[in-house]
């Protein structure tokens, strides 16, 4: 401790009042005798003469982390006995150690105090160097080169815990240093300091390290990095003060780079939701607004998008000869990439369709179409084409690796599955597809649906499956179209009941009027 | 003893305390004053090299001292130190309505604080 002027001032009080009142003088002196404090009419010269001193008149006062002092007391004017003044001497060395106790706490208080103010200052600083800053790099950079100019360290570096690898995202070197540490001897105990997740001061840790001082990086009590510094300058020691200035710094650290972390995150998610906003809209755009009307057909259709926009599709196309191309489609994967594929697997579809070929003619010349366009990115799209003949009421189809739309025929109350085609679009180039022709009889209801019909999950993880659709159909085959398609939406909604939907469902019916 | 003296100006006992510790811990010896009457009053007696002063007193607030320190010729030499609150006006602002040689936000930076006093004792 020091001998502040607070200190003095303190002393000379008291030791002019035990003067005044006890009729002795007194001098507090250094180790070196030099005075400190002393009554008026104390006899300075006896100073210079010490050895010659009553050693019973004169006391020690221990001073913590200093050297002692020296009371020494003689006779006031009134020439009081020398029991007397030795008794006043021990009472007034008491009050000094008392006096002195006190400022040595105020002193280690002020310290404290000090280095809070220093720390709080460092922060001060860094907040406002940061506050505007959303780039995790830069802010580690801020917030590391702070750490060596105010600490004065010669490297210094951030790690983080990326995917349970510690990973050093930024190493700065004082420019004076003269490069003795590595980054490799950052990361060993950034290592060290991660697994403990406590403060790591080290001395001459191994030969050429002169000093380490290691703190974590935490957020919400888990340690998300390390703050690591090597080599204080002028080969001193870390200080206490300086571990705390580094606490503060990584504390700080750690909040602006998870901040900026969350403010990104939320842009991303705001950029996802936008996508899907504006992938749903072509979507929509692209979806038959209404269905045509035929003497032999009951059409009834439903497309219900997911939260995420998916890539079903369906339409009509009006051909010549009282002919229409009917198209089921589901795109492989969502969003806008998704939605783009969907609207040039449209136009090539439509484009096709006007050629008068064969449903697996279509498709073939569709799907090297698509392959341009889908060419190294897996996308994929799932169709089922059919050329839909009024006069006949036939239908030529070719499904490319599409769920088989189910054909349920009234007069053998069973189903036929039109699975013939080849592959999923936009897979590979120069594919082959095959096509079939059903007739529609009287009564025959074709269900044609996408994967999230039969994939849609119960709360149990159970798929709704091929087989409940079939029962459904069966039991409403002698309904309108739209009342088996509310049927099986009813019977979809019972048995998700509550679920969220995965998927895009989409449905189209087609029931061949009983009574031609 | 010829100790360079500083004046330290505060009317919170608890910063003229810390600021006498600091500055004593370096060597200086320090005398203080709780408003700018009595600091005037120390300034005759004590004849500092530094004054670091608050802005915001009772009786006579910094700017006032300031600027009867500075109207005084035989106080040419002294350094003055205005201390302000953070969310205040621009340091350059409060230099220019004081005429104080440097300006230092609260809280105050310790090392800062001791480099200031030591460089402006060394272009007295």
């Amino acid at each position: 401790m020091i001998i502040t002027s607070s200190l003095t001032k303190q002393l000379s009080a008291f030791l002019s009042s035990m003067s005044r009142h006890g009729g002795i003088e007194l001098c507090l002196t250094d180790e070196a005798l030099r005075p400190l404090v002393c009554t008026p009419h104390f006899r300075l010269n006896t100073l210079s003469n010490a050895a010659g001193f009553d050693e019973a008149l004169v006391r020690t006062v221990a001073v913590q982390q200093a050297a002692s002092l020296r009371l020494f007391g003689e006779a006031g004017k009134a020439g009081s006995a020398k029991d007397q003044i030795e008794s006043l001497l021990n009472l007034s060395a008491d009050g000094i150690g008392y006096f002195i106790k006190n400022e040595a706490e105020v002193q280690m208080l002020s310290e404290e105090l000090l280095e809070r103010y220093q720390e709080l200052h460092l922060l001060y600083e860094v907040i406002e160097d940061v506050s505007a800053v959303f780039d995790e790099h830069k802010i580690c950079e801020i917030i590391l080169n702070k750490a060596l100019q105010s600490i004065n360290v010669e490297l210094g570096a951030v790690a983080f815990n990326e995917e349970g690898q510690l990973a050093v995202r930024l190493v700065e070197r004082d420019a004076r240093a003269r490069g003795e540490y590595s980054e490799s001897d950052c990361l060993l105990y950034a290592q060290e300091v991660m697994n403990s997740g406590s403060y790591l001061v080290l001395e001459r840790p191994e030969g050429k390290i002169s000093s380490v001082l290691g703190v974590p990086i935490t957020v919400n009590n888990s340690v998300i990095g390390a703050m690591v510094l090597i080599g204080k300058a002028h080969g001193e020691m870390f200080t206490s003060a300086d571990r705390i200035s580094l606490g503060a710094l990584a504390g700080y650290l750690g909040v602006a780079v998870t901040t900026t972390r969350l403010v990104l995150e939320s842009r991303r998610a705001e950029a996802l939701r936008r996508e899907i906003e504006f992938a749903e809209k072509i979507q929509q755009s692209l979806l038959p607004h209404e269905l045509p009307c035929f003497a032999s057909l009951d059409i009834a259709a439903h497309c219900l998008p997911s939260a995420q926009v998916g890539g079903d599709l369906f339409g009509f196309l009006r051909l010549e000869n009282q002919r229409w191309a009917v198209t089921v489609a589901d795109v492989a994967g969502h969003g806008l990439g998704a939605a783009f594929i969907m609207a040039s697997l449209r136009s090539i579809l439509r484009s096709e369709a006007k050629s008068g070929m064969t449903a697996s003619e279509i498709l073939k010349n569709s799907n090297n179409l698509l392959s341009e366009d889908t060419r190294g990115n897996d996308v994929y799209a799932t169709v089922f084409f059919a050329v839909y003949s009024e006069r006949d009421n036939s239908l030529n189809f070719s499904n490319a690796g599409h769920p088989p739309p189910l054909l349920w025929k009234a007069a053998s109350r069973d189903f036929c599955e039109l699975h013939k085609g080849g592959m999923a679009l936009g897979l590979f180039e120069d594919e082959e597809y095959e096509n079939q022709t059903v007739i529609l009889q009287a009564g025959d209801v074709l269900v044609i649906y996408t994967d999230g019909i039969t994939e849609a999950k119960n709360a149990n993880g159970v798929f709704y499956g091929e087989a409940r659709l079939k029962d459904v159909i069966k039991d409403n085959a002698r309904q309108s179209s739209q009342g088996l398609m509310e049927a099986l939406l009813a019977s979809l909604e019972q048995f998700q009941a509550g679920m969220h939907r995965r998927d895009d469902m989409t449905v189209l019916i087609l029931k061949s009027s009983e009574i031609l | 003893m010829s100790e360079t003296q500083i004046l330290v100006v505060d009317d919170e006992s608890s910063t003229r305390r810390l600021l006498s510790y600091l500055l004593e811990k370096s060597g200086y010896a320090v005398v203080t004053a709780e408003d700018g009457i009595e600091a005037l009053a120390r300034i005759e007696q004590a004849r500092p090299g530094v004054v670091i002063t608050d802005l915001m007193m009772p009786n006579l607030n910094g700017y006032e001292l300031c600027r009867r320190i500075r109207v005084r010729p035989e106080f040419n030499a002294i350094k003055i130190i205005v201390l302000t609150a953070r969310d205040q006006s621009s340091d350059l602002e409060v230099l220019k309505a004081s005429g104080a040689d440097f300006v230092m936000k609260k809280p105050i930076n310790p090392q800062e604080l001791s480099r200031t006093v030591r460089e402006l004792l060394e272009k007295q």
